[in-house]
């Protein structure tokens, strides 16, 4: 396999920011500090950047200057879509209200994209979101025990999940004190929780090793010879750089000390 | 030794040896042998791509980010081979702005390359459009709308691809993996107004949230981190990176119930002294 300069710079800022990153499992550090800094910026940068060349510019600058083009009678390299008209000043135009939340005076403004924003949002997901996560999640409480094409087993999964349905909503119900019955069930419902909890727990573990694994099994490929090992080298000079930070900082604590 | 001072060294300790079991599985790879299992979720998913009819079309939503990158890839990767595999015609779309750039392209260009398919005509790739909810609803509606051309500023009317498509009405099938908000708008905004089968595939934190969805079958299956990857991997018979991680995965969690067992034990032990 041949790896070009450019792979090989990428693995070097890999490793480097990599172990700056996992320095912060000795102890909170400069090196880690540096680390985050540059991955909340880039982050930052990158996605103005994003919104700026892939939906300001083509869906709405590009366009609206199409259509001032056109109705100013220049020659276009191919005639207006249908996207293309002067409807796009709306959203230019409450776009332009959201940054007046610069301004203290000015601030108000944005209410109205807000308003257009929340409006539009409401109407679109009410419906739509009570139909998927009320309804359709009922049905399945609501199958019959019995019948023709129902298994033993299916009987069991509809009563167990009717049980657990039943438990954990008692068990959120706050206005009836938790007693007698009431308190029976609602102990059923902990049970069905501490079960999720732990499904959700398991997953969690394997979810965060998961992306250990893939780290390292880079840092693995990078410490070979093909990247000049990147990984060894850069985790001697950043050990030995928390090193000497911890040193600094050591002598400069005495002093630190006698004041407190 | 002070007390604080233990549990730092005992922390220190527990990371060391996370970071053996984590490194010498996968150095010595080729010498640990797991067996072969896939769950029903997962198989669900598979055996729906399978019994597509050539030349129909799927459409995949890739909604993860680089930091989600090595727990997801290899199921988009496993995913889309198959799908290639079937001759099947497949729409690459985002609704996550970050998963636009290199996820997105990356990926389909990548696995399009080994598998000999043409953009366009076998596959296409969708630019990010904001608005989440509303492209979805868009795409249940005129799909054509929501996407007039692709990323390379291609019209998507005249590409084969989308030859008989109008909206997602018309796909055989659409999943959604993700690493965040977008399968919860597939099922609400995707599954309700287009009605086609839906799978969907996400983080292994979020996998639990999903499972309800299942039994009410909004989803045909649900593939839930990389394990699900790796079952995936099984199914396709083309073994790759999710199925290695499996290896220092299944290590480190026999470490870590081990260290659960042993935490367990000193903290009983230490409240029968006290």
């Amino acid at each position: 396999m041949t790896v070009t300069p450019m792979q090989i710079l990428e693995a070097w800022l890999a490793v480097g920011f990599t172990l700056m990153i996992y320095s912060f499992l000795y102890k909170d550090n400069p090196l880690f500090k540096l680390g985050e800094y540059m991955y909340v910026g880039l982050t930052a940068g990158w996605g103005v950047c994003s919104a700026w060349f892939n939906v300001v510019w083509p869906d709405l600058i590009e366009p609206l200057s199409r259509v001032f083009k056109s109705y100013l009678g220049a020659t276009l390299d191919k005639p207006l879509s249908h996207n293309e008209n002067l409807l796009l000043l709306i959203p230019l135009i409450l776009g332009i209200l959201m940054l007046t939340r610069f301004s203290p005076k000015l601030g108000w403004l944005s209410r109205y994209t807000f308003a257009f924003i929340l409006g539009t949002a409401s109407g679109i997901a009410i419906p739509l979101t009570v139909s998927a996560n009320l309804f359709k999640q009922m049905e399945p409480t609501l199958k019959p025990l019995f019948g023709k094409d129902i298994s033993a087993w299916m009987t069991v999964n509809t009563l167990l999940i009717l049980i657990g349905v039943v438990s954990v909503l008692i068990y959120f119900f706050f206005s009836l004190e938790h007693k007698g019955i009431i308190k029976k069930v609602a102990r059923i419902g902990i049970f069905y929780m501490m079960v999720s909890f732990g499904a959700a727990f398991g997953y969690t573990v394997m979810a965060r090793e998961s992306l250990a694994i893939g780290r390292m099994t880079k840092l693995v490929k990078w410490a070979g010879q093909d990247y000049y090992y990147a990984s060894i080298i850069l985790l001697v000079v950043i050990a030995g750089l928390i090193a000497l930070l911890e040193m600094l900082s050591k002598k400069s604590k005495p002093a630190d000390d006698s004041t407190g | 030794m002070t007390k604080e001072q233990r549990f730092t060294v005992t922390r220190w300790i527990i990371f060391g040896l996370v970071a053996l079991a984590l490194i010498i599985p996968i150095v010595y790879n080729k010498y640990i042998k797991l067996p072969d299992t896939s769950s029903r979720v997962v198989k669900n998913i598979y055996d729906h791509i399978e019994s597509l009819p050539e030349g129909s079309s799927i459409i995949m939503s890739i909604d993860f980010d680089p930091s989600s990158d090595e727990e997801l890839r290899p199921m988009v990767m496993a995913l889309l081979w198959h799908a290639f595999k079937k001759n099947l015609r497949v729409i690459g779309m985002t609704i996550w702005d970050a998963a636009a750039g290199g996820t997105l392209i990356d990926i389909f260009t990548t696995v399009a390359k080994e598998a000999k398919k043409q953009d366009g005509v076998d596959y296409a790739i969708m630019p990010f459009k904001p608005g989440s909810s509303a492209i979805i609803l868009m795409l249940s509606q005129d799909i054509f709308a929501a996407y007039p051309q692709d990323y390379k500023k291609a019209e998507t009317r005249d590409m084969p691809v989308f030859k008989g498509v109008k909206s997602i009405r018309d796909m055989k099938f659409a999943m959604c993996v993700s690493a965040g908000q977008a399968v919860d708008i597939w099922i609400v905004y995707g599954k309700e107004k287009g009605k086609m089968p839906l799978g969907a595939g996400c983080t292994g934190v979020m996998a639990t949230d999903y499972y309800p969805y299942l039994q009410s079958k909004q989803l045909l299956g649900l593939m839930g981190g990389l394990g699900a990857a790796a079952q995936y991997e099984v199914l396709i018979d083309k073994r790759g990176t999710a199925t290695d991680s499996m290896k220092p995965q299944t290590v480190v969690h026999a470490l870590i119930i081990v260290l659960i067992i042993i935490g367990n034990i000193i903290y009983f032990i230490n409240r029968q002294k006290t």
